[in-house]
């Protein structure tokens, strides 16, 4: 098995050479780097020491329809620490902690390996002027520690229009996958919901900065080069925030919703979604107290305006223009004796002990369910759909808004294919009272409720945008109301339904939105929910020729007649006691 | 046992000056780490050290020739456990290397490379030195195939150039012509053609086939043989893209801005690491900034500096003293490992060494001039200096293998 060596061969010949050659060229290239560029690449090293600041274009302002300033930008001072210049990093801790800044977070990632010790690590955005001064008097002592200016999202009305105007924060890696492309950068600060999502691109600028040179104590030496930041476009909403804070506190402590409507153009005057949140937590850092405040059982930030719920009675006025497109007869009677079976089913009348004979036009009047109950056997379930349909039902109403849920409208077809099931008459008896598998938003109600009150039977388009200007006033986008066509019903028959719904204020389950001397039209809704009912009212008003239309709804609110109603009209009142002013 | 029949006579023959140089360099590494490295990471590093002397004198004790039979069983395992790591690894910087053992984390890279080096010495005293048909050659081409494939899809484009090395440089000692040599590499060459020049791909293709073609005919390779090569080539290039595209994007990016810097002029983005391992390099002058003084070293300005970036930290912090005390450290310990394998008096013991000794000198060649911006980013440590605890156990059991090539003299009694 062993053999004598063999002589050195022919690879042997090179390797000892190529070694040699390669020890020469890398002793001779480290003798160049070390010895020869020795200067050159300590001034390079130094070169760490020049930094470039951004500076943040900031973003356009939010106005109302009137120019109330909504959402704007502000300057503040905020404490930032360099890591690597922290000489007494116990020292400096303790003294920001004695002047009241919580350091947990600041120790946990001085600790953490992912930080890098010349990374900044931001502190506290908002410094308050005693703090500041502080900071200042004993700046010998707290190397690594730096007031910086920036300028963060400020929202002067706190709550109101939240949900409108939604908020700011860093970009999320998944829309930063999305937006790289439009120049969205890591670190960046975009609208995460409402106005401020829907129009980041308008509201924010581009980013300029400055490359300076620091010395050691990271004082600047020399400006290199600057480029200025460009502001974002103002937006100017239809928003009028008197109404829309009228409108929050006649909601109150409640859950729930309201949104109101120009009848005639479909701009939104208010929408409000309760329990609502403050957008300016999210500048700050989050405190534990204000994270709770926000993941409650309630879910503050779900704007329930644009969300799904059965609409309950409300949905008669769909059903009674179906009847009457079908030309069913209106005085055509039918007794309510509180109940109804229907393939041995029981179905209730919300009013216990019946009302009686009704027609057409009482049982709207007094929304009793057996008139529609037997409405909804004598139509077909494609009518009553086709009629929602009609008033834009079922789809979103495509508001300038993120997050818009588009409700729903069940057919028979849809029944066959999600449950594989026939379309039983109980189907239409529920749909009829807007119960079962139909579901809508208030937005959406709203907007059906605008539609009725347009003097020339247009179909709403609800929307928020007036105009969008650049900073030196230019014109930049002009919104219009957006031609949707009319009311696919008779003349006739819409008349009849707006006499109704002012018959139901006037003296039916809407009376508690009766104002003497104010022309208001409405329909009261009681939506059967698991715990407790939803109250929804719709209506317009408050003249013959009406200014508004809203819909109220109120989570778990109880009966529509007497908590919803009595909200729109404190709505109604104060609106007429405005005009009034404002004639004056 | 019979394998320490042997007894004390051996250790006459135990070379010093190897087992101190790379004692040398060990501890020069434990130095320097105390200025990068965690303490968590400092622990594992000296108990890595410590794994690493008792396997390197297990293996010196031992005859390496009685395990000549498990060299397949051997690779089998590696390539197992490859496989086991490219679909459950734990991922770092990327790319799937290590095999999580609850205790400690386990790169089957690192055994591989020995594990080949074992392969692969047997294969070659088995052909006595004949390797002058394709045949001869191709079940050693096979062998470093799979392995090769599997670490570059890992992606670690490191790894699967030293075993191409590895595979090149055993052959070439095991009698294989260097233009048969030539021809086994040029597949790659093939898609380096198509992929990292700086002009139009089809063009350089074309006129590197046309080259190929004529290397063939002049070389008077036998025609089945230069049609074997040729559709090699070939058949890399149609399938170049697939194999370019397994690399992760900044692997890629290292290779074509070191070939074309024009790519990142201002050295933010790929060029990035170099270039600051460059400076730090330059910036430590003859002497440099002093133990644990270096600026950038302590600002952590290049990444992974611990591991594939160390020699940076020593030409920051130890000036031109320390890079070229390390790089001469290094070449003496090469040196060493060469000399003692001209020695070996078997065809296996001596193919074994010049596999280890493949395996750490391209390794130190290429890590360092990364460094000193010689060479692209590829990942590759520096062997007894850089951080890692598998790559220093196999680099003393490499050792160990040569040192008991080298003693074992006698003729085995089986």
């Amino acid at each position: 098995m062993t053999k004598p060596p063999r002589a050195p061969h022919l690879p042997a010949r090179y390797t000892a050479g190529l070694g040699l050659l390669l020890l020469a060229v890398v002793l001779g290239r480290l003798f160049y780097l070390q010895i020869i560029q020795h200067s050159y690449y300590d001034f390079l090293a130094d070169g760490v020491r020049s930094r470039i600041i951004p500076s943040i274009a900031p973003r356009g302002v939010i106005y109302d329809r009137y120019g109330l300033a909504l959402a704007e930008s502000k300057l503040v001072y905020g404490l930032d620490v360099l890591p690597y210049q922290l000489k007494n990093q116990r020292f400096v801790l303790e003294f920001l902690r004695q002047i009241g800044i919580n350091t947990r977070t600041l120790e946990a990632r001085l600790r953490d390996k992912n930080y890098l010790p010349y990374e900044l690590l931001a502190v506290k955005a908002d410094l308050t002027p005693r703090q500041i001064s502080y900071i200042e008097e004993n700046k010998a002592l707290l190397d690594g520690v730096i007031i910086s200016t920036r300028i963060v999202r400020y929202y002067p009305y706190a709550n109101e229009a939240a949900h409108v105007l939604g908020y700011v924060g860093q970009i999320g890696s998944a829309e930063l996958n999305k937006l790289k492309n439009y120049g969205y950068q890591v670190g960046d600060i975009v609208g995460q919901a409402g106005i401020e999502r829907y129009y980041d691109a308008y509201l924010r600028g581009v980013d300029g900065g400055r490359a300076l040179e620091v010395d050691a104590l990271n004082n600047p030496v020399s400006g290199l080069r600057a480029l200025e930041p460009v502001p974002g476009h103002d937006v100017y909403l239809t928003i009028d925030l008197a109404l829309q804070r009228q409108a929050a506190r006649a909601l109150g402590a409640r859950k729930g919703a309201i949104v109101i409507l120009q009848p005639d153009t479909g701009e939104v005057l208010a929408m409000v979604s309760k329990p609502d949140y403050n957008p300016n937590y999210f500048t700050n850092y989050l405190s534990a107290a204000e994270w709770q405040e926000l993941v409650t059982q309630d879910h503050p930030m779900y704007n329930r305006a644009l969300s799904s719920y059965p609409p309950g009675s409300i949905f008669k006025v769909a059903t009674m223009l179906a009847a009457l497109e079908s030309r069913i007869d209106t005085a055509r009677s039918f007794i309510c004796g509180g109940s109804m079976v229907v393939n041995r089913r029981r179905f209730d009348c919300w009013r216990a002990g019946g009302h009686g004979a009704q027609n057409l036009l009482t049982g709207f009047i007094n929304s009793c369910n057996i008139v529609f109950y037997n409405l909804g056997l004598l139509l077909t379930p494609q009518k009553l759909a086709n009629t929602a349909a009609a008033f834009g039902l079922g789809l979103s109403t495509d508001i300038d808004l993120p997050f818009e849920s588009s409700g729903f409208v069940p057919t028979e077809r849809w029944k066959q294919r999600r449950y594989n099931e026939d379309w039983y008459p109980g189907d239409s008896l529920n749909m009829a009272i807007g119960q079962g598998y139909l579901l809508t938003t208030p937005l959406q109600m709203a907007a059906l409720t605008a539609s009725l009150a347009n003097a020339r039977n247009r179909l709403c388009r609800p929307y928020l945008l007036q105009k969008i200007v650049s900073r030196e006033g230019k014109l930049i986008v002009q919104n219009k109301p957006e031609q949707a066509g009319v009311l696919p019903f008779e003349q006739k028959n819409i008349d009849l339904v707006r006499d109704l719904l002012r018959e139901t204020v006037d003296r039916g389950t809407g009376v508690n939105a009766r104002v003497p001397g104010l022309v208001i039209r409405g329909k009261t809704g009681t939506a059967e929910n698991l715990k407790k009912d939803h109250a929804w009212f719709i209506s317009y008003g408050p003249y013959d020729r009406p200014d508004l239309a809203m819909a109220v709804f109120v989570e778990e609110g109880g009966f529509g007649g007497t908590v919803a109603a009595g909200i729109a009209r404190d709505i109604y009142v104060w609106y007429d006691a405005r005009s009034r002013e404002a004639q004056k | 046992m019979d394998i320490f029949k042997s007894g004390a006579r051996i250790w006459r023959h135990f070379d010093w000056r190897l087992f101190l140089t790379a004692l040398a360099l060990s501890l020069w590494s434990l130095l320097v780490l105390a200025a990068v490295s965690s303490p968590g990471q400092f622990k594992r590093q000296l108990l890595s050290l410590g794994l690493g002397l008792a396997v390197f004198f297990l293996a010196t004790a031992l005859d390496y020739r009685q395990f000549k039979r498990f060299a397949e069983i051997l690779f089998g395992a590696a390539v197992f456990l490859l496989l086991v790591v490219l679909n459950t690894g734990h991922t770092a910087y990327g790319a799937q290397r290590w095999l999580n053992l609850g205790l400690f984390s386990f790169q089957p890279t690192e055994l591989l490379k020995l594990a080949l080096i074992f392969l692969l010495a047997k294969f070659l005293e088995q052909k006595q030195g004949r390797l002058d048909t394709l045949l001869d050659v191709l079940p050693g081409f096979a062998l470093v195939g799979l392995p090769f494939f599997l670490i570059f899809k890992q992606p670690d484009l490191g790894s699967a150039i030293v075993l191409a090395v590895i595979f090149l440089v055993m052959s070439f000692w095991g009698g294989m012509r260097l233009s048969r040599l030539l021809m086994l590499a040029s597949p790659l060459l093939s898609i380096l053609a198509l992929h990292v020049l700086p002009v139009d791909p089809l063009l350089a293709w074309g006129v590197y086939l046309v080259l190929l073609l004529f290397c063939l005919w002049r070389l008077r390779f036998p025609l089945l043989d230069s049609g074997v090569y040729f559709a090699l080539n070939f058949c890399s290039g149609l399938f170049s893209s697939f194999f370019w595209n397994s690399l992760s994007l900044y692997q890629r990016n290292r290779i074509l801005s070191f070939i074309n810097p024009d790519i990142d002029p201002l050295a933010r983005g790929v060029r990035y690491h170099m270039t600051k391992a460059v400076i730090a390099v330059g910036s430590g002058g003859l002497w440099g900034k002093g133990w644990l003084q270096g600026a950038l070293t302590n600002l952590r300005y290049i990444p992974q500096q611990h591991t594939d970036f160390i020699f940076s930290v020593i030409g920051e912090e130890f000036g031109f003293i320390g890079t070229a005390l390390s790089v001469l450290l290094l070449f003496y310990l090469l040196r060493r490992i060469y000399q003692i394998a001209l020695k070996i008096p078997t065809d296996f013991g001596r193919y074994i060494a010049i596999g280890v000794l493949a395996l750490l000198s391209f390794q130190s060649v290429i890590n360092v001039c990364m460094n000193i911006g010689l060479a692209p980013v590829v990942g590759l440590p520096l062997p007894f200096i850089s951080y890692g605890g598998t790559a220093l156990v196999m680099s003393w059991l490499g050792l160990g293998l040569v040192q008991s090539a080298a003693m074992h003299r006698q003729t085995l009694e089986l």
